[in-house]
């Protein structure tokens, strides 16, 4: 059973946006996010059937992190061990360079946030994107990463916490050289 | 409640604090603190430009190609249409069967049988079948209506559908279904605003 057209299409309207940006900033690979987008929108087609309207977004961006931890584990396939969890794969394995896109148009300070978000473990990171840079708010987050609201506050404030260490680190290290 | 706050107090809760969520006295409290400590500003205005930087962040929409993949990749087969249909007929049994009687009430009407021609009906034979297909028309009318009513109104109520839309749509399915037109008014504030 599919998921009736006019749901469909509206939904893809509504957050294919969304989920490539998302893709986009977890992979740092345009093409990459990309093929992510894609395969995540026809699933939605064959899987949506049962997801409520208003849990697209979420079911969405759910899908979309899972898909890109398993793009991320695919292009380490070789290095990591099969034992690694999706939560696992996703800090150690990520590229670290900032799609070129984005790189050109961000400020200084901007790419050492892209490269310091690089360096967060999950699922600090993946919340961060969502709430600072999509502007999810703590309901989606939490719907979308399975989470209650009150850790995804606490893992909110963590991450952010920890990505001012890390920058904290980078202006230290740039002071002192 | 004190009127003092530590440096540790104001950096654990810097975020709190930029999103708004330290308000009153306590907020003012936090304010003094960081016009007289050097450090506490400095790390208030960092994580105030950290906070823009994110959020100035650029989102991107999916290219063409790729939206014209998923559209491809989705649209039905002509087995799928096939499925779909007889897929009606098992999920609406009564409309189906409904269907399916007014069309052989037509065919005793109008189709001769054997040696019986149409001018050899009784006047009672014919009053009976007109009776039972208009009986069996106004029944798929009816349930045509029905379904037609419950697919506008999950379309209204789902989300993303701009406030205009959905007042204009009420404003035609009301005079619609009334056969009338229904009298001007403007959209309430509350109408206008943007659906979450």
């Amino acid at each position: 059973m599919r998921m009736r057209r006019a749901v469909f299409d509206a939904a893809v309207a509504t957050h294919s946006r969304r989920v490539f940006t998302l893709a986009v900033y977890l992979l740092g690979d345009r093409e990459e996010a990309e093929d992510v987008t894609q395969d995540v929108l026809i699933r939605l087609w064959r899987k949506g059937h049962d997801v409520a309207p208003h849990r697209i977004g979420s079911w969405l961006v759910r899908v979309t992190r899972n898909a890109c931890i398993d793009a991320i584990r695919r292009r380490g396939s070789g290095i990591r061990g099969v034992t690694d969890s999706r939560e696992d794969a996703l800090p150690k394995l990520a590229s670290g360079v900032p799609g070129p896109e984005i790189l050109a148009r961000s400020s200084e300070l901007g790419n050492r946030i892209l490269a310091a978000l690089e360096r967060l473990s999950e699922p600090h990171r993946s919340v961060v994107i969502l709430r600072e840079v999509q502007g999810l708010s703590y309901q989606e987050i939490g719907e979308a990463m399975e989470m209650p609201m009150s850790n995804v506050r606490v893992t909110l404030h963590r991450g952010r916490q920890r990505l001012r260490e890390e920058l904290e680190e980078v202006r230290n290290h740039v002071a002192a050289g | 409640m004190s009127l003092q706050v530590n440096c540790a107090e104001v950096l654990d809760n810097l975020d709190a604090w930029i999103d708004g969520d330290v308000e009153g006295s306590e907020a003012a409290v936090f304010e003094e603190h960081v016009r007289d400590c050097r450090d506490c500003r400095a790390a208030h205005r960092f994580a105030g430009e950290i906070r823009a930087e994110l959020r100035s962040m650029p989102e991107f929409n999916p290219p063409r190609r790729v939206l014209a993949a998923v559209e491809e990749a989705t649209r039905p087969t002509v087995m799928e249409r096939i499925h779909r249909l007889l897929g009606w007929i098992v999920l609406r049994p009564v409309p189906a069967a409904v269907s399916l009687a007014a069309v052989i009430a037509l065919l005793l009407v109008i189709v001769p049988r054997g040696e019986r021609r149409t001018g050899q009906f009784s006047d009672a034979e014919i009053r009976r079948a007109t009776a039972e297909t208009r009986l069996a028309l106004a029944y798929i009318s009816d349930a045509t209506r029905r379904a037609e009513r419950g697919v506008r109104k999950k379309v209204l109520e789902g989300p993303g559908l701009p406030a205009t839309v959905r007042g204009v749509s009420r404003t035609l399915s009301w005079a619609g279904d009334r056969g009338v037109a229904r009298p001007r008014t403007p959209l309430s504030p509350t109408d206008t605003s943007k659906g979450s």
